[in-house]
C-alpha cells in the first residue's frame, strides 16, 4: 500500500524533472534569451531569498494570504451555497424561479465582476473575498440542488412511511444521498475562488497574495519570481487536491460506499 | 409544449427581475447601482454614433476564436497522440496535471514581460486556457475507445489516420466535447481577465476594466451582461449543437430534460 503510494508520488514528479532539467539545460546553454528564461536553479535560489526575505513580505506571508481569502470565500460560498441549494432542490417553485438566473450568472468569470467591486467596496480584501465568494457559490449551488432532485424518490417516501418526520428525512437521506454532488460543487469551488482570488489580486490587492507579488515582479521583469508565484501556485493546489478533498472523499462518500 | 411553456415562463421571469431591479435602484442611490433604464440608455449611447461596444465585442470574438481553435487543434492533437502512444503519455499526463493547476491568469504577467501589452498575450492566455482541459479530456478519451472496434477497423484495413478519423474521434465524442465545452469556458475566463491586465484599446473586459476609471457603473453591468450573453450563446448554440448532430444522433448519450 505504502510503496504504491510512493511509487505513484515518483512517477508523477519524474516527468515534472524532466521537464526542468530540459529548462535547466536550455537556460545554461543559452539556447533563448535567459533574462526571459530564467533557470529553474534560479527558480529554486529565488523562493528560497523570498523565504527568508527581511525588507519585504516573504512569499509564505503572501501565499498565507492568497490562502486566507480562498478559505474564507469557499467558507462563505459553501455556506450560502449549500443552504440556498438545498432550498432549490426541495422547493419546486422556487428553483423553476432562481434556475434560470444562476445558469446566466454561472458561466460569467469572476474577474469580470472585479471593477463592479472595486468601485462598490473600494481596493483590498472586501472586493477579492466578495468577488471569490461569488464564483465558489455557482457551481456550489448548482451541485448542490442537483444532488438533491437526483435522490430516488423511493427512499424519500419509503423513510416517511416507516415514521420519518421532515427534519429526519434531510438530515439522514436527502444529505448523505446528495452528497457526491455536494462534494463535486465543493471541487469546483474550491478550484474557482482559488483561481478568481488570485486574479483578482492582480487588480485589487494592495498588501499582498500571490497573485499581487507576481504582478509586481512583472513591474520589474523579475521573471523569475514571476515563475516562483506561478509553480508554488501549481504546488499548493495539487497539495490541497490530494490531501485534503482526497481526505474527505475517503472520510464521506467512500467509506458509505457512493463512488469506488 | 412544455418547451413553449418554459419560454414563456423565462420571458416573464426576466421582465420581473428587470421591473424589481428598477425598484431597487430607485430606492438607492443612482451611482452605486445602476437602473435598468440607464444601462440600457448607455448601451444606446455605447452603439449609437459610434459603435463602442460592438467594436469590444467584435475584438474580444476574433481573439476568442483564433485563441480556442489553436487550443483545440493543438489540444485534440496532444490527447490523441498521448493517447495512442503509451509511454509518451506517462510522461505528457503529470506534466498536464501539474499545467492544469496553474491558474490561467497566473501566465499573463509572464507573458505580459515576454511578449508585451496586446493582442498576442490576450490570445496567447485564451490558448493556455482552453488547450489543458481540451487535451486531457482528449487522451482519457483515447482510453475508453473499446479495443475491439479499434482491432475490426485495423483488420478491414483501415490505415492510422483513417483510423483516427473514423474510430477513434467518434469513439470518443462524449470526451472530446466534455473537453470543448470546459475549454470555452476556461478560454472565456482567460479571455476577459488578460483583457483586464493585458489589452490595450479594446475588448469587453478592457471595457469593463476602463469604466471603472470614469466610475461608469452602466456599462460595466453591460459588460457583464454582454459576457453572460455571449458566454450562453458559445456553450448552449455551439458545443450543443455540435453534441445534437454527434454523440445524440449516435445515441451515445440518452436525451434528458
Amino acid at each position: 500500500m505504502k510503496a504504491r503510494k510512493i511509487n505513484k508520488i515518483l512517477s508523477f514528479m519524474a516527468p515534472l524533472l524532466l521537464f526542468f532539467i530540459i529548462w535547466q539545460i536550455v537556460g545554461v546553454l543559452d539556447l533563448m534569451d535567459t533574462t526571459l528564461l530564467s533557470k529553474p536553479t534560479k527558480v529554486f535560489e529565488r523562493i528560497i531569498q523570498l523565504i527568508q526575505a527581511t525588507n519585504k513580505k516573504t512569499i509564505i506571508e503572501h501565499s498565507a494570504e492568497s490562502i486566507t481569502r480562498t478559505t474564507i470565500a469557499l467558507f462563505l460560498a459553501t455556506t450560502i451555497g449549500c443552504s440556498l441549494g438545498i432550498l432549490l432542490g426541495l422547493k419546486k417553485n422556487i428553483e423553476e424561479t432562481l434556475n434560470p438566473i444562476i445558469t446566466f450568472l454561472m458561466p460569467i468569470p469572476g474577474i469580470a465582476w472585479a471593477p463592479l467591486f472595486i468601485t462598490w467596496i473600494g481596493f483590498g480584501n472586501p472586493t477579492i473575498i466578495s468577488v471569490g465568494t461569488l464564483s465558489a457559490f455557482f457551481p456550489i449551488v448548482y451541485n448542490t440542488s442537483l444532488g438533491i432532485k437526483s435522490i430516488n424518490k423511493q427512499i424519500i417516501w419509503s423513510t416517511s412511511i416507516m415514521g420519518a418526520n421532515r427534519r429526519k428525512i434531510i438530515k439522514d437521506v436527502i444529505l448523505p444521498g446528495s452528497l457526491p454532488h455536494i462534494t463535486t460543487g465543493f471541487k469546483l469551488g474550491l478550484a474557482r475562488s482559488w483561481r478568481t482570488v488570485i486574479a483578482v489580486e492582480m487588480l485589487a490587492a494592495t498588501t499582498g497574495g500571490l497573485g499581487y507579488m507576481v504582478f509586481d515582479a512583472r513591474e520589474y521583469l523579475d521573471v523569475t519570481t514571476v515563475y516562483a508565484g506561478i509553480i508554488l501556485m501549481a504546488f499548493l493546489y495539487l497539495l490541497v487536491e490530494n490531501t485534503l478533498i482526497k481526505e474527505l472523499e475517503n472520510k464521506t462518500i467512500k467509506r458509505w460506499g457512493m463512488i469506488t | 409544449m412544455g418547451y413553449d411553456n418554459m419560454n414563456k415562463k423565462t420571458i416573464a421571469l426576466i421582465m420581473s427581475v428587470i421591473v424589481l431591479w428598477q425598484l431597487i435602484a430607485l430606492l438607492m442611490n443612482m451611482k452605486t447601482l445602476p437602473s435598468p433604464v440607464s444601462v440600457a440608455g448607455r448601451t444606446v449611447e455605447l452603439i449609437y454614433p459610434k459603435p463602442l461596444l460592438l467594436l469590444h465585442v467584435a475584438e474580444s470574438t476574433k481573439r476568442l476564436i483564433i485563441g480556442y481553435l489553436i487550443a483545440l487543434v493543438l489540444g485534440l492533437s496532444v490527447g490523441i497522440i498521448s493517447g495512442l502512444e503509451g509511454n509518451l503519455k506517462k510522461i505528457i499526463n503529470p506534466l498536464m496535471g501539474f499545467m492544469i493547476s496553474i491558474p490561467t491568469i497566473a501566465w499573463v504577467p509572464l507573458l505580459l514581460i515576454l511578449v508585451g501589452l496586446g493582442d498576442k498575450t490576450i490570445i496567447l492566455a485564451i490558448f493556455l486556457g482552453g488547450f489543458f482541459p481540451i487535451a486531457y479530456n482528449m487522451q482519457r478519451g483515447m482510453e475508453i475507445v473499446n479495443l475491439d472496434l479499434i482491432r475490426a477497423a485495423k483488420i478491414m484495413g483501415l490505415k492510422d489516420i483513417k483510423c483516427i478519423l473514423h474510430v477513434y474521434i467518434p469513439a470518443s465524442m462524449p470526451s472530446v466535447i466534455t473537453g470543448a465545452r470546459l475549454g470555452i469556458g476556461y478560454s472565456w475566463r482567460a479571455l476577459v481577465g488578460a483583457e483586464m491586465l493585458a489589452a490595450t484599446e479594446h475588448g469587453i473586459g478592457f471595457m469593463i476594466y476602463a469604466s471603472r476609471a470614469f466610475q461608469d457603473v452602466p456599462a460595466m453591468f453591460l459588460g457583464l451582461i454582454v459576457i453572460g450573453v455571449l458566454s450562453y450563446v458559445t456553450d448552449k448554440i455551439l458545443i450543443t449543437s455540435v453534441e445534437n448532430k454527434t454523440i445524440k444522433k449516435w445515441g451515445m448519450v440518452t436525451q434528458h430534460g
